[in-house]
């Protein structure tokens, strides 16, 4: 017991900084920080390799030098160690129903976008057109003027909520995606009224491309962005699944 | 009556932050400047705490692999990583920022530069994020060093709290999620810099004659305030070790001349290579002592993201001051960067009223879950607490004058 505890006590620290070292530069080789952070992030995290390199070389230099360790040591060496364990977890994860439920701060959220969105947009609300206007889910959400009566296609996921139901129909559900400042812990969502033909049988959570006509539904005197879908498609989980 | 130590920090009110790698254990008493009351070394954790800790992490990874495809532990672990990776670059760097200051600035020098007047300090620290713009993050090893270097009580917390609201970054993101709402923005940085000042200068009142402040336990017996452990055989080891470059060769951790404080003995180092290392490893000792608390804050933060709903909040807006509470509440328990906040209360925009906004954008910075538990490196239990009801205090007073004022946010 004697002789690990002399052992964790020299080699922790190395141990500990490498294992990080490893996780960082195989998140930022495989690109997978950006299911975490958004992609400019990147750059932060070849810093904190580099600086990370730093400490490794100044322990490389002392190796071998004993640290304090005991039971206070090795609490502080799992807690280090358990961003990485869920690191594994949560590697090909992405934000979905259920972090939008949570996150989510109904129609109306999305409605004070839209009084900024209308005023800017208004004098270019342009006439309906019969091609599809490719759009995000953000365009549509933060100058919605601007795509009204258009014909456009947007990529979302699919969240059926009851209360959605109640308010604005049994055919009524919502298309999300997130938009993450700085990581996706920050992401808020942002989403549209769906009305018209989406299978019953897509599940919350999948990934389609919608078109349709773009309009603005009044909701107690609100104006709420939807999208009357006239094909829907299912599609793979994009490789970027946020916006930023 | 025992006397203080001859290396005793300048900064009134300093004790040791634990008794580790003393190989005594007779507490140490030190007495203030003033020598009235004597100051007793925090105590450590009790046993029980410690193992408790200890099963708690053990537990925590035994999660991953044996409940990974939950959606709920995805979803725990997505904000989870997400908020340590964001973190984590800030935080080394500011611990890097702490190893340079430890090497490269003597006490002498610092306390030189800083103005005489406590207020003056006081209130040059709170906007020194315009220089130096740091998230929360990374303030707190930046500041652990500069109190040890002297800087006082109110200028450290004027500069930890103050730093990372009032700063070039912070202004630019909120100025942009408030889509050029200058208002918003000016109020933020002059309310958060007003906090800062007032929240400083009453810590140094209220703590003029009692500790606040923690020093490392090394630094009690002569040792640097490394952490290293400079005791037993091993450290015989170390220290005899012929390729060390680490300027620590050249201490004499028996002798009192050897100050920390004042870093002599780094100094003396005429290789800037060997000073580089020694800052190299103070930084690592930083990054060490303040990142497991980051760890817990962001694991604390994303078991409320992931349980709380946000629109559970918005079901005080139509009452006065309850908006403000509750935004408290939910900065407190997100744990947001300083330098993305203002997105999340934007999004709020149209739904609760200025003053909610301001106190989430003005709480967050200063006082969050994991800011909480990093404090616990710098400020000893009963400063801690003063200083989060003080900042409370002081952010609910800045949404009550806001109330009354009734501007309104475009």
């Amino acid at each position: 017991m004697n002789n690990l505890n002399r052992f964790l006590s020299r080699y922790w620290c190395p141990f500990l900084l490498v294992a990080w070292f490893w996780s960082v530069s195989g998140l930022l080789v495989d690109r997978t920080y950006t299911v975490f952070l958004r992609p400019e992030l990147g750059l932060l995290l070849v810093v904190a390799l580099v600086v990370m390199m730093g400490f490794l070389f100044a322990e490389m230099r002392q190796w071998g030098h004993p640290r304090v360790f005991g039971l206070d040591g090795a609490s502080r060496m799992l807690i280090l160690l358990a961003p990485l364990v869920y690191m594994s977890v949560a590697r090909g994860a992405s934000l979905d129903s259920r972090a939008f439920q949570n996150r989510w701060t109904e129609m109306s959220g999305t409605n004070a976008v839209l009084r900024a969105g209308n005023e800017m947009g208004a004098m270019n609300s342009a006439a309906s057109s019969n091609t599809a206007v490719e759009a995000t889910m953000l365009d549509l959400t933060y100058s919605p003027a601007r795509f009204k009566n258009q014909q456009i296609a947007v990529i979302g996921m699919i969240h059926r909520d009851s209360k959605i139901k109640e308010r604005f129909g049994s055919d009524a559900c919502l298309l999300f995606r997130f938009v993450v400042s700085c990581c996706a812990a920050d992401a808020r969502p942002v989403a549209i009224l769906t009305g018209g033909d989406v299978p019953a049988d897509w599940a919350d959570d999948t990934w389609i491309r919608a078109e349709g006509r773009f309009t603005l539904r009044d909701d107690k005197g609100q104006p709420v962005p939807t999208l009357e879908i006239s094909t829907a498609t299912r599609i793979p989980k994009p490789r970027q699944p946020y916006l930023y | 009556m025992i006397q203080p130590h001859s290396h005793t920090n300048p900064s009134p009110g300093i004790i040791p932050e634990t008794s580790k790698g003393t190989t005594d254990h007779t507490p140490i008493v030190r007495h203030n400047s003033w020598g009235d009351d004597p100051i007793l070394p925090e105590t450590p954790a009790p046993p029980v705490g410690k193992a408790l800790l200890f099963m708690l992490a053990f537990f925590a990874l035994t999660i991953p692999p044996l409940f990974g495809d939950h959606p709920g532990v995805r979803a725990f672990s997505l904000a989870f990583v997400s908020i340590v990776l964001e973190a984590l670059p800030f935080m080394l760097i500011g611990s890097c920022v702490g190893g340079l200051i430890e090497v490269f600035i003597s006490c002498d020098r610092l306390t030189a530069r800083l103005p005489r007047r406590p207020w003056a300090v006081t209130c040059l620290a709170a906007a020194l994020g315009l220089v130096f713009p740091v998230c929360e993050c990374a303030v707190v090893p930046v500041v652990r060093r500069l109190t040890r270097k002297g800087l006082p009580l109110s200028a450290a917390v004027a500069y930890l709290l103050g730093g990372p609201i009032v700063n070039p970054i912070v202004g630019a993101s909120t100025l942009l999620a408030y889509r050029f709402n200058w208002t918003v923005v000016c109020i933020r940085l002059l309310a958060g810099y007003a906090i800062a000042v007032t929240v400083g200068l009453t810590m140094d009142r209220l703590f003029r004659y009692r500790p606040a402040l923690l020093e490392s336990g090394d630094a009690q017996k002569g040792g640097c305030t490394c952490g290293h452990d400079h005791d037993g055989t091993s450290a015989e080891d170390h220290h005899n070790d012929e390729d060390e470059l680490h300027a620590h060769e050249e201490h004499d951790h028996q002798s009192d001349a050897h100050t920390c404080c004042s870093h002599e003995a780094h100094t003396t180092s005429s290789v800037l290579s060997g000073r580089l290392l020694a800052a190299l490893r103070h930084a690592t000792d930083d990054f060490l002592a303040v990142a497991h608390y980051l760890v817990i804050g962001a694991a604390i933060a994303a078991l409320s993201q992931t349980l709380v709903e946000r629109r559970l909040f918005l079901s005080f807006a139509a009452f006065p001051i309850l908006p403000a509470v509750s935004m408290m509440v939910l900065a407190i328990l997100l744990n947001l960067c300083s330098e993305a906040d203002a997105f999340i209360a934007a999004s709020f925009r149209g739904l609760l009223p200025l003053p909610a906004h301001m106190a989430f954008l003005l709480t967050g910075p200063m006082f969050d879950l994991k800011l909480l538990l990093m404090y616990r490196t710098l400020f000893t239990r009963r400063a801690i607490l003063i200083l989060s009801c003080l900042i409370l205090l002081s952010v609910f007073a800045v949404t009550v004058v806001l109330e009354v004022l009734g501007i309104p946010l475009r």
